[in-house]
């Protein structure tokens, strides 16, 4: 199922009746100096690409000063986009170029106090099953995953991201990369191995 | 049937669902009659879903627009109506075809006279100096220092064509060159009558001055007490303005001191 159905499921009411138009011809309306049309797009796309900030940095603050960021710079140039691609797509590209200079700027901090606080929440919150061993395991497979995920280089884990997590086509990806699909097929291939090497030792420790 | 033994990026692609129906039925079926592969397809299954459930795990943002309003009002954007223009080519060439039409007018508005520069120089005691009929006045002037060996390559040059002995050994390439009439001077000769002339040499002592050719006037003149190699340069010189060029500069303005003499009496020329 692509993500833009998941996320109209997953998206507030509020949030899905804000999509009178098309991004095109909201992006036509922004660049003709209407604000709200912007600001629409903002609020049509900000949880997507929300999601995809979070998952190269957990850390929400982080995240969201991204996605604020990428969105101010999309504002600043939308006479550069172009209709070709889906305003998604060079979002997230905007997003997943942010989040790389991020990550070589050595800015990202990987103890994150409102992750161990979400985990510690999640301690306190039901499962998904009534089995509480069961639960436990699950939050570590997902820890160690996690971990593995942070600990993969950028370019990694921003196609694991988009495919795995976010299962984004891979036309889309292409675009977001700048490659072709069979780049991005190939690129998304060697980091499920980088993932794979690095969660095999994680998981056989205990 | 033989089971045919699969990599791990099948096996990775399998798991992940990145091959078609009749493949990933193939590889199922394979991993039920192999325990070691159905172990390690289970795996890689499992870590795609373990993956996905990194999905669900994403907290809810704190976004609002009053923030990115903010953010882009800090930016010294404007969030009021005023069209984004995207850049349009003209917006870009309008630089280089200004520059051009500039150039433009600035050539065809250039007068058309031919520049022929005139030369006099003073060296200590001699005093040496180009004419030329066309260019009387002082600014006009060019002069540039050349070696011993170019002032002796260019007294050979008037000797050969004076019949003259020569001087010292046999000119370089470089001397000749310097001797030879210089492509502007023959550019300057185009569309005359006249002959072009060669470059004039005028030495004293142990470094020389050469001046530029003069398109009508006299071939060379050189050296102290040296004659006057065409009696033409002699009448040009009696009927034009001659300045000197001292090679010391003046002690007021710093800039050589030009000065301007009816009399060529004391004056050897050449060109």
């Amino acid at each position: 199922m692509a993500l833009d159905s998941i996320l109209a499921t997953r998206l507030a009411p509020s949030e899905r009746d804000l999509n009178p138009t098309s991004d095109e011809s909201l992006v036509q309306r922004a660049r003709d100096g209407d604000y709200a049309a912007f600001e629409v797009l903002y609020e049509r796309h900000r949880t997507l690409v929300f999601r995809f900030a979070y998952q190269m940095m957990p850390r929400r603050d982080d995240a969201e000063d991204i996605v604020q960021e990428a969105f101010v710079r999309a504002y600043q140039n939308l006479g550069r986009y172009r209709d070709e691609a889906k305003f998604t797509t060079w979002l997230l590209r905007i997003v997943s170029n942010l989040c790389t200079d991020q990550a070589r700027m050595g800015n990202r901090r990987t103890a994150l106090e409102q992750q161990e606080a979400a985990g510690a929440l999640d301690w306190m919150t039901v499962g998904d099953t009534d089995d509480p061993i069961g639960n436990l395991e699950q939050d570590r497979q997902r820890d160690v995953l996690r971990r593995a995920l942070n600990a993969l280089p950028v370019h990694h884990r921003s196609v694991l991201i988009l495919r795995d997590i976010e299962e984004r086509e891979y036309v889309d990806i292409a675009q977001t990369l700048g490659c072709t699909v069979g780049g991005a097929k190939l690129r998304v291939l060697r980091a499920r191995r980088a993932l794979r090497d690095r969660v095999a030792p994680l998981l056989g420790e205990e | 049937m033989t089971m045919k033994p699969h990599n791990d990026d099948q096996l990775l692609n399998c798991a992940f669902g990145d091959i078609t129906p009749d493949e990933a039925m193939r590889i199922e079926a394979d991993a039920a009659r192999n325990a070691e592969l159905r172990e390690r397809l289970d795996s890689y299954q499992n870590l795609r879903a373990g993956l996905r459930a990194l999905g669900d795990k994403v907290p809810d943002h704190q976004l609002s627009n009053e923030r990115l309003r903010d953010a882009i009002l800090a930016r010294g954007l404007s969030t009021t109506a005023r069209p984004i223009s995207s850049p349009r080519w003209w917006q870009m060439a309008w630089m280089p075809i200004a520059a051009a039409a500039i150039a433009a007018v600035v050539f065809m508005a250039k007068p058309n006279r031919p520049v022929t520069p005139s030369v006099a120089i003073k060296q200590g005691d001699n005093l040496f100096v180009v004419p030329t009929i066309d260019a009387p006045k002082a600014s006009e002037a060019v002069a540039m220092r050349v070696s011993e060996d170019d002032a002796i390559a260019a007294r050979n040059y008037a000797a050969v064509l004076g019949g003259m002995p020569l001087e010292g050994s046999a000119p370089s390439p470089r001397q000749r060159e310097a001797v030879r009439p210089s492509p502007t001077s023959r550019r300057m000769s185009e569309g005359r009558t006249v002959p072009s002339a060669p470059m004039a040499m005028i030495a004293s002592g142990g470094t020389g001055l050469a001046a530029a050719a003069a398109p009508t006037g006299p071939s060379a003149a050189f050296g102290s007490g040296a004659p006057s190699m065409d009696a033409p340069a002699r009448d040009d010189v009696a009927t034009h303005p001659i300045v000197l060029i001292d090679s010391e500069p003046d002690a007021n303005t710093g800039a050589s001191r030009a000065t301007e003499v009816g009399s060529p009496s004391n004056v050897i020329v050449g060109g």
